[in-house]
């Protein structure tokens, strides 16, 4: 065979793959549906469909070489055909076999390109027999279990093997507006396209540059790239957020595999279940649909094992004997997919929980009493819980929630569950349409710089040394009662720390990350804000460093490490004595050194900017609108500094830090004025008024307020 | 078989191992980019160098071995920075901006050296390279392809590529 030829060939199976495994789905469904014994009319339709699938694939089989996929294909045609005929009725012990051939027939699909061959010519041997037994009437046909098909009098029996087959009778979906593209090439482009997000960051970034340069002559030609700037940001928003809907599928292409998975688990647990899908036409990102299939799977079998309960137990509690599962997905308002899967079995025992949890001393028992069911239900997603006593191959080590729970909150998903003892359990999952781009807190140690995502880290605090308790040698510092393991961030990566200046007792920058069940607070050296970017891997000759997932490239042109946070707690957990996390600690509460800041400013989008900024530096922040509800705050609660805007309704910046200055209790609160008015006279307003420090919002730089506000408190 | 055969069958036979060596010589010299790693000049097959760098925004990557110095981002694409040194027991001194990189690609992998100085480059004739010192042991003497007379280190390139121990994998 010529080059050509080959390369063709080669393109005619990736092709008929691709066709093959639709086809095996459907063939799937069709028996699945057809087990259910639906009523005649859809019966024979469902027949026919089958049918149809099958020999187009047995077809295609053949015109690409592959005999033997083939071959099981004319096996199942025959069953089949025989059934069209009304020659044989189905039983279970068809369905058996026609379920075992479409699993070899999955091996077979999923093994085209293997040259060794994980089944022998035995296999496809042994199960051509049982298929032709049942078409031979080997095995005694059972008494019909589904309404007796009506023969019709113009199709004589003696219709011939291969007569052509009749036109299709189920709807299908419209083909003239869709073109079928490779995914690795829809992957190419959004790759491509994500690029332009550094482009966009890297042109932010000079032209920030440029504006320090303060020259007069350069302001207009700053002026007109800052409104490119911005129109580039809307172009390449766009179009990202267009690539990625070419990246949606329907969900139904993953809840297609459900009903054959439940009625196999069925039968393994001898439990009867009938199951609904809803809402497959609903569209998310393919990615996604891959990532959570694994977990959606684990759901499901902890559904039909823990929850639903044999028929002779369900008809003691007065249930009808097939179970209830259901599997809904509903678009929610916003950008994401909520995922129900609801049974209507035993519900999750609480009291089981809740042992499970006090063995591991994850809670203690007084605790236990005063915990909300949501809170106990919660708790499964933990790992080590498990309401089973019996450990099974498939659920049961406890370990499995807490893994799925991990994978959907990477997703950038959430994961609930609520449960009515006796009558049922529900999970809802909520997910992003799409993937969205990586956000990280970019964190400084001695003179290098770290990215950690986003999703793991739950808050940004400060300490004093005073904060610090030591247990068992291991430090611990204590935050709303509970107590979480402290280490520096540099000596678990290997970073020896500068040698301080001073022995001063300065506040130290802590990032609590969580990654559930575990909790540990690291300290670093500074915090330096939120950055959005892509993430990218370390070259060809660095596939994996411990502790670090990949890079992303900073504005400037800089790269960044990212920290990978299941190995990051893993190699801190490494540096305490053992058990020490679970340890109570007799710690002080640390609230008393977070500093407190109050925001007074009417733009929501500069008092949300604010509040992040702050927030992601480790202060506590509490935002008002104007100077008068800042007032009010003052008045009830002590800030540590008050950060806020100049022109705002009701009672202006000035006014606001007049009355501070006049307050007995608040004249020492230092107030820092953020602000759009650059006049000599509305700075020495300001310094009249009686504010500390004034920040222009021009060239406002969040480490130009971060540092005043070090400064200040 | 006759007499006549039989030469005609020689005669193919001398052609046939003409051709051979015609066509083995071209590899018997090649092109290489010479540089120093003080106070030794070493030399790199230039068909495997890509490009010649300044060093620049080097991001150094905790927990790798001592001979990555870390990663650069060359035009988009993340390659990272070794430093040969440590294999031929050379004295290691602080890296600069001074330094230079040479950028050597081979299929799939890629990544720089870092050296003290690019001298040019110039022809290597192979049959000339004498063996390693046997003072050098290990990976450094697998790095090692020759010797020119003049005392130019010949990198051996396909060992250096394939050599697991340059791949960082911490699974």
């Amino acid at each position: 065979m010529d080059k050509k030829q080959e390369a063709f060939l080669l393109e005619l199976i990736n092709d008929f793959k691709v066709e093959a495994a639709e086809q095996h789905q459907t063939i799937i469904n069709g028996l699945v549906a057809l087990e259910k014994g639906p009523p005649t009319a859809a019966f024979q339709q469902l027949v026919e469909t089958t049918f149809r699938e099958i020999h187009s694939m047995k077809g295609a089989a053949r015109a690409v070489n592959q005999t033997e996929i083939g071959r099981l294909c004319q096996g199942m045609e025959s069953v089949f055909h025989q059934v069209k005929s009304g020659d044989l009725a189905l039983t279970s012990v068809h369905f058996d076999a026609l379920y075992q051939a479409t699993d070899l027939l999955a091996v077979m699909l999923a093994e085209i390109d293997k040259k060794e061959k994980s089944f022998g010519a035995n296999t496809l041997a042994q199960m051509m027999k049982r298929l032709d037994a049942l078409t031979s009437g080997e095995i005694p046909p059972k008494p019909m279990e589904f309404p007796a098909l009506p023969r019709v009098q113009d199709q004589p029996k003696t219709e011939k093997q291969n007569q052509p087959v009749p036109k299709p009778v189920v709807a299908v979906p419209p083909a003239a507006d869709t073109v079928r593209i490779a995914t690795a090439k829809l992957g190419t482009l959004l790759h491509e396209a994500e690029e332009f997000i550094s482009v966009k960051a890297t042109l932010g970034y000079y032209i920030q540059e440029i504006q320090k340069q303060q020259n007069q002559r350069l302001s207009g030609i700053i002026r007109e790239m800052k409104q490119f700037h911005h129109a580039l940001s809307r172009m390449v928003d766009d179009l990202l957020l267009d690539i990625k809907t070419t990246l949606l599928y329907p969900f139904s292409t993953l809840l297609d595999i459900f009903p054959k998975i439940v009625r196999d688990l069925g039968k393994e647990y001898k439990k009867e279940i009938n199951l609904t899908i809803q809402g497959g036409e609903i569209e998310i990102d393919r990615r996604i649909l891959e990532e959570i299939k694994d977990p959606l799977i684990h759901i499901i079998r902890n559904c039909i094992d823990h929850g639903l309960e044999t028929p002779e137990i369900r008809k003691e509690a007065g249930k009808a004997p097939s179970g209830i599962l259901e599997m809904i997905v509903k678009k929610d308002t916003g950008r994401h997919v909520i995922l129900t899967i609801r049974d209507d079995g035993t519900g999750i025992d609480r009291k089981k929980v809740l042992q499970s949890a006090l063995k591991m001393g994850i809670v203690t028992s007084e605790s236990a009493e005063r915990m909300t069911d949501q809170e106990v239900f919660s708790l499964i997603f933990r790992s080590g819980i498990s309401t089973s006593q019996f450990i099974t191959d498939i659920s049961g080590r406890g370990l499995g929630m807490a893994i799925v729970a991990e994978k959907i909150s990477k997703l950038g998903g959430d994961i609930a569950t609520s449960s009515i003892p006796g009558q049922g359990a529900a999970f809802t999952i909520t997910l992003p349409v799409t993937i969205s781009n990586f956000r990280g807190i970019l964190v400084q140690i001695s003179e290098q710089f770290f990215i950690i995502p986003t999703t793991s880290v739950e808050r940004a605090i400060r300490i004093r040394k005073k904060g610090i308790r030591s247990v068992e040698t291991s430090p611990m510092i204590s935050l709303n009662d509970e107590s979480i393991a402290l280490v520096r961030l540099g000596d678990v990566l290997g970073i020896p720390p500068l040698k301080s200046k001073t022995t001063e007792d300065l506040p130290v920058p802590v990032l609590i990350l969580s990654l559930a069940p575990k909790k540990i607070a690291f300290i670093v050296d500074y915090i330096h804000g939120e950055q959005e970017g892509m993430v990218k891997d370390m070259g060809p000759q660095l596939i994996h460093v411990r502790n670090i997932s990949g890079i992303t490239v900073l504005g400037s042109g800089q790269i960044i490490p990212i920290l990978n946070i299941p190995e990051l707690m893993d190699s801190a957990t490494h540096a305490f004595s053992p058990g020490a996390e679970q340890q109570p600690a007799y710690t002080e509460s640390l609230s008393d050194h977070q500093k407190y800041i109050l925001v007074a400013e009417d733009s929501i989008t500069l008092r949300i900017l604010l509040k992040n900024i702050l927030e992601s530096s480790g202060y506590m922040v509490k935002t008002a609108v104007d100077g008068m509800e800042a007032f009010q705050f003052l008045k009830n609660e002590v800030f540590d500094l008050v950060v806020s805007d100049v022109e705002m309704p009701r009672m202006n910046g000035f006014d606001l830090t007049s009355r501070i200055r006049n307050d007995k209790t608040l004249s020492e609160t230092p107030v820092i004025l953020v602000t759009a008015l650059d006049s000599p006279e509305d700075r020495q307003k300001g310094i009249e008024s009686g504010a500390d420090a004034y920040i222009i919002k021009g060239n406002f730089e969040q480490s130009n307020l971060l540092d005043t506000i070090h400064r200040l408190i | 078989m006759d007499l006549e055969d039989q030469e005609i069958l020689q005669k193919r036979a001398r052609m046939i191992r003409g051709r051979k060596k015609e066509k083995a010589s071209p590899v018997e010299s090649l092109l290489a980019v010479e540089f120093m790693l003080i106070p030794e000049k070493y030399a790199f097959d230039s068909i495997y160098v890509s490009e010649v760098m300044m060093l620049h925004n080097l991001t150094t990557i905790p927990g790798t071995p001592s001979f990555i110095v870390g990663i650069m981002n060359v035009r988009g694409s993340i390659i990272s920075v070794i430093d040969l040194k440590i294999f031929f027991n050379l004295p290691m001194k602080g890296i600069s901006s001074f330094n230079k990189l040479l950028i050597v690609k081979h299929q799939q992998m890629e990544f720089g050296i870092i050296t003290d100085e690019i001298v040019g480059t110039r022809q290597i004739d192979i049959h000339t390279l004498s063996a390693p010192p046997g003072t050098l042991r290990g990976v450094g003497a697998d790095f090692i392809q020759g010797i020119t007379p003049d005392g130019t280190i010949l990198l051996n390139a396909s060992n250096i590529f394939s050599d697991n121990s340059l791949i960082i994998n911490q699974k």
